[in-house]
């Protein structure tokens, strides 16, 4: 199956889309050829004529006596012996569409042959008149079986009532099936011949009957309410919902109930309500919800006060979506309980149905109560609709009691009231900091020009640091609104003589949020002030500017101030800058003014990190231009290294999606926090394993032992695919700690990269089941030595085990000593390439001794290979990290065991 | 065909001070209403297990590629317990099983562990008094059996897109999930997507100005070899994997995924990926799913192979207000949904939102203007519905209609002529033939 599925996704690919598929090229085919080829088909032959034909054939109905050729050159196809039964089969299906009373004979003289019947009986199926019908209706009395099931749900499709009565007698079949579908049909007919039939149906009936006829019968009572008959359709739900059936059926029957007569479902409704069935309980809330008229909303009201707490958020929901006002006063005595999610309920309902005269209640609410009470008020006076409320709103928010007055305010931020303004500003300069506070904000969501230079008056007054910093935000909001830059700028540039100092440091953060030419100039003055802060305040707005205009000034400032910070801050404004310059031309340009001025060590630190982003040549050399200052050389190999890898030709990858045919983006290395101040680079390649290994919990274990060697630094990558990256040879060693489990390794492209990276004379370090990388390449056991050979037992359980030293001479072992372990002893290496065995131990199983660990040459490479790894515990034994780490500096090129640390 | 119920007569109606209209009551329309402000929030979606007694006990129905991910969903969530697991394909039910008990084996100590039965046959699922609902993955000429069965058994119902392979088999759905009272869910999961959702809130609430063209770009389809017949494979009930479809013989290729392009049991890409951003396009431009439809189309279909739908296709249906939904595969349009207005565009795709002007992204619909329904997670939503017994974010309707524009976009690339759809009647006007393709007899004993 899998094969399959394979072979016809790859031939998928091959297909395209937009191609159709084509074995040859052909000479087109005319209709009449493929009907002759057409007589012929088996399944698995071509279907070319048939693809043909389906589109010919529905495209030829355009035109009636096209469509009546078309009709006839099928019934041929039909009535000629030597057809197929699979091409009478497809001329059956294409009648479907065109089929005519002409054809009824045909057809109904193939519904005798076991073969041809059901083919047949579903072209008589769509072909609209008596005729059909007829043919059909006397099939039943012929048939058995599934034939005779097919000819009932045909006259059920039809909905031929003339025929009720022969398929009420069916339902007493014996064959459960056919009695089955003559409940269906008569479903479908849903005339009252045929719903008193099921009425008699169901007593004695077993219950797989009994449920088709039940269901039947409300398809019935359907139809009945349609033929405007409410009265017969009532009848089968009462009796329904009276019955003994389950629950479903009892909800199917409410459900009926409330489409085909709403008023008088509504008592039962609210009994449901009432019951004890949560599924009904549910439903008849919902039921009620949608059942229009007065009745339905009294008798939920009149439900509030009798159910328990949850079902009463239900009901004050369903008023809600209602929208029947009346409801409103009862509702609102709710707002007093005792439970939380009625109160809720009830004060979100109260906003719902409310209008302008229950502005004042929740506004009360909203500043009384705490949590998700005062929460549901404030969203109901958002959401309060009708005449009269801004109105309202507005007077609230002139006077009154604080809580109540920075509520109004509130409100009328959140609903964008009009004509607020004036009230606010007043509210803007009360006594009372709270009410300041709230029309602030407010003003800040609504205010416009009109009252935009009253507010940066008022900020001339003294004020708390709060009321302070919600002007601030009052005027940087509305003077973002206003569209034209000179109203905009123009009155604070204006304010900024006559504004004390505290002011001006204000305005000054204003500005910076507006940019342009005019604020520029205003804040370049205040860099002159004889003011500290205010000078202070104009650098920093200097460095926060929107656009490089600001540029040159803090060039200056870098370079001329007094203030350390100032020069500082203004270095970075000016990067900040350079980051946003239009391409990578401006921004180089950007940075080279800065090499002068970068004396300090933070200041080329900060200057090498914006290089590191520019993959330029010019930005490379400035970059190596440092690497000779001791102050800065790390970072300086760093922003070396980014940008020459980042000039490196890129993949062709475009949008990001994966395009066929093009290589997927390179993987990700994580590098080591060390780098740049450990010499030697390592890399851990994983990503993938046996599930039973935790690639992803191992791996940092690993890692850290190895870095304990402060001359190792170790990145990581979790994409074995990164052995095609020519940045594999940036590193001295790597660490195989990967499987391709149930998936394809990497490609030949890799694999030559990998072979090159080791015979060229770097380093390689194997781990655990690294030995089991690569089974469909031969050449991989000349590079790791040994690998897994599935066919001998793998290992022995796992557990602990004693791990011998073989050879307490090599630089990777010198001086250790035997050591316990808790791991997998593996017993699964094959290969004779030869080796150096540098550990063994011996297995529980059948006491054999197996090599733990061995090195050996490959080309010019220094290849380190050991079984054990299997899970974090297998690594907590000391010796086995010290393993790993000397034979990382072994392959690396360096003496395994560093001095100091 | 059946026909929608039309109105009752009856008292009330808009004034006697009540917002419900009968209208809006009988299209089964609750979604319409504001969305509830206290519904209870599931708290055991993630992470936390609910005691045995509040979880909703789910059987499976289809657990080839799509299903086992539904599953897999289902076995993460605290709120739900997979009890049966269905499929004609012996391997695939079994390994569905196995991951089930698996993963209870292993919370068996914290809660209780029930076995998981595996079928091929979706009534013994039905028949189930414990099993409050089901997940429906089969391909579409099996949905609305599945779903339709599913309801009067008295299951709630996850069903997969598109809702149906033919118009009258979705209506007949919607009938019998209403007749029932079930909560149902289509598998458009992107309407649980906040992008999605913003990007037709803004359509609606005017911020593009008046939206006069929608594109929708999906996959194109694919052409298939020929296959030869051969017997069916032991541990494949291949009479259950048919259903209603017409009888052919079995062969190696049709029964897993390549399905899709083969007629008998989908109408291709055009409509079970087509349904995904149509569906957005009439949630961000209703009307197109209420005013007639003036449809034409062009398409290219395989000359050969096993398959028979449309490989690439461009479809073009206008309102007579002049509203245009164009609609096609990749190769013309790019993938996703995006509305056009007089004012601005946005376009919205599984990769993320754009718009035009830019600042657009990032606007807030106000409090007084239309806001759709909010749902973070498809599943999530369905089972909370299930809860509270109303209208998930993905109705029957809803999908009935994006289906339906999907089918009736395909059967005007076949015609190769302009037909018009008038939603109301769900019939084409003064096309016959047309009309005659809105439903498809079924194999015995299946019928709708």
């Amino acid at each position: 199956m899998k094969r399959w599925i394979q072979l016809s996704g790859a031939l998928a690919l091959v297909c395209l889309a937009g191609s159709a598929w084509a074995a040859q090229p052909q000479a087109q085919t005319s209709v009449e050829e493929a009907f002759e080829q057409l007589k012929a088909y088996e399944y698995g032959q071509n279907r070319r004529p048939l693809a043909m034909l389906e589109l010919a054939i529905v495209r030829a109905t355009a035109d009636p006596k096209q469509g009546r050729k078309m009709a006839a050159r099928l019934a041929a196809i039909l009535t000629d012996a030597k057809t197929t039964l699979a091409a009478k089969r497809f001329a059956c299906q294409q009648l479907q569409v065109l089929g005519a009373e002409t054809h009824v004979p045909l057809l109904a003289g193939m519904l005798d042959t076991a073969e041809t019947a059901d083919m047949a009986r579903r072209t008589l199926e769509t072909i609209p008149g008596e005729a059909a019908a007829r043919a059909l209706r006397a099939a039943l009395a012929r048939l058995k079986g599934r034939p005779l099931v097919g000819v009932i749900n045909s006259l059920g499709v039809r909905r031929d009532a003339k025929v009720t009565d022969a398929i009420a007698k069916l339902l007493r079949s014996s064959d459960p099936d056919v009695a089955a579908a003559a409940a269906v049909t008569l479903g479908k007919i849903g005339t009252a011949d045929a719903a008193a039939a099921l009425r008699k149906a169901q007593a004695g009936a077993r219950a797989k009957q009994l449920a088709v006829v039940r269901n039947a019968a409300l398809r019935c009572a359907e139809h009945l309410a349609a033929a405007g008959k409410a009265d017969d359709a009532e009848a089968i739900y009462r009796r329904l919902w009276q019955s003994k059936a389950g629950v479903s059926w009892r909800l199917a029957a409410l459900t009926g109930l409330a489409r085909a007569c709403p008023d008088k479902a509504a008592p039962l409704l609210v009994k449901a309500f009432g019951g004890k069935d949560p599924l009904l309980q549910a439903a008849a809330a919902n039921l009620l919800v949608q059942t229009p008229g007065k009745a339905a909303t009294t008798a939920i009201v009149e439900q509030l006060s009798r159910v328990d707490a949850r079902r009463r958020v239900l009901l004050l929901d369903s008023l809600a979506a209602r929208g029947d006002a009346s409801a409103k006063d009862a509702v609102a005595k709710f707002i007093d309980s005792k439970d939380e999610a009625v109160r809720v309920a009830a004060v979100h309902t109260v906003a719902a149905l409310g209008d302008a005269s229950d502005v004042a209640r929740l506004v009360a609410l909203a500043g009384g109560e705490r949590g998700p009470v005062g929460q549901a008020a404030r969203v109901g006076l958002e959401r309060l609709s009708g005449e009269g409320i801004e109105k309202r709103l507005i007077d609230m928010a002139a006077k009154g009691d604080p809580a109540t007055r920075v509520e109004a305010a509130r409100a009328i931020a959140a609903r964008r009231t009009p004509g607020a303004t004036p009230a606010l500003l007043q509210a803007a300069a009360d006594k009372n900091e709270t009410v300041r506070l709230a029309a602030l904000d407010a003003l800040a969501t609504v205010g416009g020009a009109a009252v935009y230079p009253k507010l940066i008056d008022l900020m001339m007054g003294r004020s708390t640091k709060e009321v302070w910093e919600a002007m601030l935000r009052a005027v940087s909001a509305i003077g973002k609104r206003i569209a034209d830059p000179e109203k905009r700028v123009r009155p604070v540039v204006e304010a900024l003589p006559r504004s004390p100092d505290p002011v001006k440091v204000g305005l000054l953060r204003v500005l910076a949020g507006f940019g342009g030419r005019e604020a520029l100039d205003a804040v370049r003055r205040s860099l002159k002030s004889g003011e500290a802060r205010v000078r202070d305040a104009a650098v920093r707005a200097l460095a926060s500017w929107p656009d490089a205009s600001a540029a040159a000034d803090l060039l200056n400032v870098a370079k001329d101030s007094d203030s350390a910070t100032h020069r500082n801050l203004a270095l970075r404004g000016y990067l900040r800058l350079a980051r946003a310059a239009k391409d990578k031309a401006a921004r180089l340009k950007m940075l080279e003014q800065v090499r002068p001025v970068a004396t300090t060590a933070q200041a080329k630190k900060m200057l090498l990190a914006a290089l590191a982003d520019v993959p330029d040549p010019a930005a490379l050399e400035m970059a190596k231009s440092f690497l000779d200052d001791s102050q800065v050389k790390a970072e300086a190999e760093l922003a070396v290294r980014k940008i020459t890898g980042a000039m490196k030709p890129k993949r062709r990858g475009g949008s990001g999606k994966p395009q066929p045919n093009s290589s997927p983006p390179m993987p990700q290395v994580k590098p080591s926090a060390k780098t740049g101040k450990a010499g030697t680079r390592i890399l851990i390649i994983t990503g993938i394993d046996h599930p039973g290994h935790k690639w992803r919990q191992t791996t940092p274990v690993l890692k850290e032992a190895i870095e304990k060697d402060p001359r190792l630094a170790v990145d990581v990558v979790e994409d074995p695919n990164f052995l095609a990256s020519p940045r594999l040879h940036d590193y001295a060693a790597i660490v195989h700690h990967w499987m391709n489990w149930k998936a394809a390794a990497p490609g030949p492209a890799a694999r030559e990269n990998f072979r090159r990276f080791v015979t060229g004379g770097k380093g390689l370090v194997v781990v655990h089941f690294g030995c089991g990388a690569f089974q469909d390449w031969p050449e991989f056991v000349k590079i790791a030595g040994r690998v897994w050979d599935p066919k001998l037992r793998g290992h022995d359980p796992r557990g602990p085990f004693r791990v011998e030293i073989a050879d307490t001479e090599h630089p990777i072992t010198r001086g250790m000593k035997p050591f316990e372990t808790h791991d997998e002893l593996y017993t699964c290496l094959a290969g004779d390439v030869p080796i150096h065995v540098l550990a063994t131990a011996r297995s529980k199983v059948d006491k054999k001794v197996y090599p733990m660990a061995f090195v050996l040459t490959c080309g010019k490479g220094r290849v380190f290979h050991s079984v054990l790894g299997h899970d974090v515990k297998a690594f907590s034994a000391p010796q086995v990290g010290e393993l790993f780490r000397r034979a990382s500096a072994w392959a690396a090129g360096l003496p395994p065991v560093a001095r100091g640390k | 065909m059946a026909q929608p119920v039309p109105p009752v007569s009856s008292s009330g109606g808009p004034s006697d001070g009540c917002r419900v209209s009968r209208r809006k009551f009988l299209a089964g329309a609750a979604a319409a209403l504001a969305a509830p402000y206290v519904v209870p929030a599931s708290v055991f979606g993630a992470g936390g297990r609910a005691p045995p007694s509040k979880r909703i006990t789910i059987g499976s129905i289809g657990v080839g590629g799509r299903g086992s991910g539904h599953v897999n969903t289902m076995l993460r969530r605290g709120d739900a317990q997979i009890l049966a697991v269905c499929d004609p394909f012996e391997k695939k039910r079994q390994g569905a099983r196995k991951r089930a008990e698996s993963r209870y084996a292993d919370l068996a100590g914290k809660g209780e562990y029930k076995g998981c039965l595996a079928t091929s046959d979706f009534r013994q699922i039905l028949a189930r008094p414990d099993i409050d609902a089901v997940i429906i993955a089969s391909p579409e000429n099996w949905h609305p059996l599945h779903a339709a069965m599913a309801a009067a058994a008295g299951k709630d119902i996850f069903c997969e897109k598109a809702l149906s392979l033919t118009v009258a088999e979705g209506r007949a759905l919607c009938e019998a999930v209403r007749r029932h009272g079930r909560v149902f869910q289509i598998g458009t999961q992107q309407r649980s997507s906040r992008n999605f959702r913003f990007a037709c809130e803004l359509a609606r609430n005017g911020y593009l100005g008046r939206v006069h063209t929608v594109e929708v770009g999906v996959p194109g389809g694919r052409a298939l070899p020929t296959a030869k017949p051969k017997p069916v494979p032991p541990g494949l009930d291949y009479d259950m994997w048919l259903g209603p479809a017409k009888y052919t013989p079995y062969n190696d290729l049709k029964c897993s995924y390549n399905w899709y392009f083969i007629y008998d049991y989908c109408a291709g890409w055009i409509q079970s990926w087509g349904v995904h951003h149509v569906d957005i396009a009439l949630w961000g431009a209703p009307s197109l799913g209420e005013k007639p439809l003036e449809i034409e189309g062009t398409a290219v279909f395989p000359k050969e192979g096993l398959a028979n739908t449309s490989i690439t296709w461009q479809v073009k249906a206008r309102t007579p207000d002049g509203l245009t939904l164009s609609f096609s595969d990749n190769k013309h349009l790019k993938q996703g949904c995006r509305f056009i207005g007089t004012e601005g565009w946005v376009h919205v795709s599984r990769g993320g939102i754009q718009a035009e002007p830019p600042s657009l992204i990032k606007a807030t619909i106000k409090p007084g203007e239309e806001h759709l329904v909010v749902s973070g997670s498809h599943h999530g939503n369905w089972l909370e519905c299930i809860e509270t017994r109303r209208d998930p974010v993905a109705t029957v309707e809803a999908g009935h209609a994006a289906t339906t524009l999907t089918i009736v976009s395909d059967i005007a690339t076949r015609l190769g002529r302009k037909v018009t759809w008038n939603w109301q009647a769900e019939r084409f006007e003064n096309d016959d033939a047309a009309n005659r393709m809105l439903s498809r007899p079924m194999r015995p004993p299946w019928t709708m």
